[in-house]
């Protein structure tokens, strides 16, 4: 970008202006400011990024009620296990005009199986990807692809991307910043390392975009973020700390909105190795200890969803079955021979129930919950201390370092797809296992999930590993359900947090 | 001179001064570049997993993280990466970002006259404001002019710059309507940015000035001319502040890494687009090349400002010439 496009799209955003799209009687644009940056055009590496903002699309959507939807498709069936079929939209373009139609898909699928890691590693390499119909693509594998409808609804794989352009842009990737090379509502008009300006596309497919542009502003302090809203220079404020929630809510024009539980939360993994843990009994009790109401309700002010299963509550795999009962969890414990002493904590041929807790300081909000599970614990007897490590991944992995229960932030089901976090976190021998968990009968289902296609047969799957979780061999288990979060001005005080990342669609608009 | 000889400096003697602390600031960016080195391998944490999770792949596939180890030369020995680190730097070439993929120096390039002119101002307002008001403080020693001097000196050094930062932010620019939250470089935001980060080093500054300026006061030459009846004023200025600006030179120079030092923070609340807001984020996600720049030039920067300050000192101060000589 030359220095004088950058001095003017400074001097439209100091003046709340977006070259082209000030207009007397349209609403203003929607100004965000958020945390990552968008660093360049390059759609394997950065530009992924703007479906979140309204500038790209994927093929398929994951929403809240845990289902996959079309998107830019009008269908996606599944005659045989392993063969997917894929309707396609008419009349949909790019938003510099060339058509979306099974070339262009393809030919950005196939882009993507190239250039992308991620796609790399989530499509099976016998993949074929054909058009059978003029608006038609088959998808058959050698094997099953149970995840194929996730694959499609995720950012980081197949972007749907106007191929031609992009590939005679070689690797300039700043000549795509204006090439409409999107199919989005909203078409980017400018990026620099400060911001993304993009107007609205009036050849959109689903209609006419509400705003009339969409303003994307990079601000790292979460505080800045807050106040630009605070002092009119943005309407929406992307990832506030849940910290700021009480400050936020006390300030006369400010909102905090959220959203309804998403895909990740803080999720507790065992440390089964060693420990006190490797009491299978001992797991069980600290499963009945936790009063995940308390947390979700008193420690985070309702900031978070609570979690009542592993999975977020209404998806269709999701198996409700977590519970709070002390009592149980003190039998458990008294049958298993830890025996309660003269100060309430309980202990075992000499040796004190005692487990360290694992945190790690990117994640402040570890603290408070760090604590509050050091007093559930020690209702039943549990002393519980708390230890943090900075790059807890790797510090988990390292048999130096003794904890016993560590908190992480995770999401095991990000864009509607379970596999990824299973074979990382939980089978046997994974790079993630931290805890060394070896269920045989979970590594099963594990290595079965990829290949069933069948929805209820994939459910009866997915319960039975949460009734393991709970109820019979423990790892891994949801603190929390994370909901969305935002801050915004009252002119977008009905705004609620998109789920997984989608902020702006073409009906975002103000609510007054 | 008094004795009615003459002390003859050597031409060549601030030239070989100015080449030594050249040599010394070569070495010193060095020497730092090496520490840098050697210390980021020891942070916990894979910078690979960093810079994917940066671009919120929070997953990432075994492939992702051999991909990028690969391309980052993290597969490599330690010392063969910096060997061929220093020899692109030697070369001009800075790498690129991991981050970003962009090249480093062209970024740094893009961010430096922002820092500059927070960094620049900022120094500006600080030299001048702890010189007035040493000179207020020990003109009217004792009255209410010298305990204001004296009690805002112990606040702004009680109070950390951030603190005040934010406190400038809420008040100021959101509550009085001074200047804007997401700066763009906006000149408002430049003036209260530079004057906390003023504010913050003119405190210590000004303490070191005062008690130099009373200890002049109390010396001979004040005395002789208090004698002749020279009034406060001109002795404070002629016979106490000319001694007292040595020391104070001194610690200005020695403190002018802490300004710079200072002005990440400040970048990134004041959302100014600096290099130490970039800096910043490098660190967090630890951009290695990034961070070397960073140390390389911040080095060079800090040693490149003391050898002015001992210039200055030199022209200041004949003593010094001749002890130089």
């Amino acid at each position: 970008m030359t220095a004088i496009t950058r001095r003017a799209l400074a001097l439209a955003l100091a003046f709340g202006l977006a070259p082209g799209l000030a207009a007397a009687d349209d609403p203003a644009p929607l100004r965000i400011v958020t945390s990552f940056s968008i660093d360049s055009m390059n759609p394997w590496e950065d530009g992924f990024w703007m479906q979140e903002f309204g500038q790209a699309e994927l093929l398929m959507q994951f929403r809240d009620d845990g289902l996959h939807h079309p998107w830019l498709l009008a269908g996606l069936e599944n005659p045989e296990p392993t063969r997917w079929v894929m309707e396609l939209r008419p009349d949909v373009t790019f938003q510099n005009g060339n058509p979306v139609d099974a070339d262009a898909i393809l030919a950005a699928i196939a882009a993507a199986r190239e250039m992308s890691s991620s796609a790399r590693a989530e499509v099976p390499e016998d993949a074929v990807f054909a058009q059978t119909g003029p608006l038609e693509i088959t998808v058959t594998t050698d094997q099953p692809w149970a995840e194929l409808p996730g694959v499609l609804a995720d950012e980081q794989i197949f972007l749907i991307l106007d191929m031609d352009t992009v590939e005679a842009a070689g690797d300039d990737w700043a000549s795509l910043t204006t090439a409409g090379i999107n199919t989005g509502p909203y078409q980017v008009t400018a990026l620099t390392e400060d911001a993304m300006l993009a107007e609205a596309y009036a050849g959109y497919w689903q209609g006419t975009p509400a705003l009339p542009g969409v303003e994307v502003r990079f601000v790292p302090d979460a505080n800045a973020r807050i106040l630009a809203v605070q002092n009119d220079e943005a309407d929406l404020a992307l990832y506030p700390p849940l910290a700021a929630m009480p400050a936020v809510q006390a300030t006369p024009g400010l909102h905090f909105n959220l959203g309804v539980p998403s895909t990740g939360g803080y999720v507790g993994y065992m440390n089964v190795s060693h420990g006190a843990l490797e009491d299978v009994a001992v797991r069980r009790a600290v499963l009945r200890a936790v009063d995940y109401h308390e947390i979700a309700h008193d420690v985070f002010r309702d900031a978070v969803g609570e979690a009542t299963s592993f999975y977020a509550q209404g998806f269709p795999w999701t198996l409700e079955n977590y519970r709070t009962d002390h009592d149980e969890a003190a039998r458990l414990l008294d049958d298993a021979g830890w025996i309660t002493g003269a100060d309430g904590m309980r202990s075992r041929d000499g040796q004190a129930l005692s487990i360290t807790l694992a945190i790690y300081p990117q994640q402040p909000d570890l603290v408070p919950l760090a604590t509050v599970l050091q007093a559930q614990l020690a209702t039943v007897g549990i002393t519980a201390d708390v230890v943090s490590f900075d790059g807890i991944n790797d510090a988990l992995m390292n048999p130096a370092n003794a904890w016993d229960l560590a908190l992480l932030s995770n999401s095991p089901a990000g864009w509607g797809k379970v596999q990824g976090f299973l074979a990382s976190y939980v089978a046997p021998g994974a790079r993630r296992n931290f805890g060394g968990y070896d269920n045989p009968e979970v590594a099963q289902i594990i290595a079965d999930l990829p290949h069933v296609t069948d929805a209820d047969e994939r459910i009866a799957l997915l319960h039975r590993f949460q009734e393991i979780q709970q109820e019979d061999d423990p790892y891994v288990f949801s603190l929390t359900i994370s909901k969305g979060r935002v801050v915004v001005n009252d002119r977008y005080e009905c705004y609620q947090p998109g789920f997984t990342i989608f902020h702006v669609s073409w009906q975002t608009a103000p609510c007054r | 001179m008094a004795d009615g000889t003459v002390s003859v400096i050597p031409a060549r003697a601030p030239v070989r001064v100015a080449g030594a602390r050249i040599l010394q600031a070569v070495l010193a960016a060095l020497g730092a570049s090496v520490l840098v080195w050697l210390m980021l391998p020891l942070a916990p944490g894979d910078p690979v997993e960093m810079i994917l999770a940066a671009r919120r792949i929070t997953e990432p596939t075994a492939e992702q993280i051999a991909t990028l180890r690969e391309r980052f030369g993290l597969d490599l020995p330690l010392w063969w990466r910096f060997v061929h680190w220093l020899g692109a730097v030697l070369r001009g070439d800075f790498g690129l970002s991991w981050r970003t993929g962009q090249p480093v120096l062209a970024g740094f390039a893009q961010r430096l006259p922002a820092t500059l002119q927070l960094v620049g101002l900022g120094f500006v307002l600080s030299v001048g404001w702890s010189l007035a008001l040493a000179l207020v403080s020990v003109r009217w020693r004792g009255a209410w002019p010298d305990r204001a001097v004296l009690a805002y000196t112990r606040i702004a050094a009680a109070v950390p710059s951030f603190v005040l930062a934010l406190l400038v932010l809420q008040f100021v620019v959101v509550g009085a309507g001074f200047g804007l939250v997401l700066s763009g470089g906006a000149g408002m935001t430049l003036l209260l940015a530079a004057m906390v980060l003023g504010l913050d080093r003119a405190a210590g500054w000004t303490q070191l000035l005062r008690a130099t300026l009373l200890d002049h006061l109390s010396r001979g030459p004040a005395d002789v001319a208090r004698a002749r009846g020279a009034g406060e004023g001109r002795i404070l200025v002629t016979y106490a502040l000319p001694p007292a600006l040595l020391p104070y030179l001194t610690a200005v120079g020695v403190s002018l890494g802490g300004l710079i030092g200072g002005a990440p923070v400040l970048e990134t609340i004041f959302t100014w687009p600096g290099v130490g807001q970039w800096v910043l984020q490098a660190l967090s996600v630890r951009d290695v090349p990034v961070i070397q720049c960073f140390v390389l030039i911040a080095a060079l920067a800090y040693v490149g400002a003391s050898l002015l300050i001992d210039a200055v000192a030199l022209w200041l101060d004949p003593r010094l010439r001749e002890r130089t000589a």
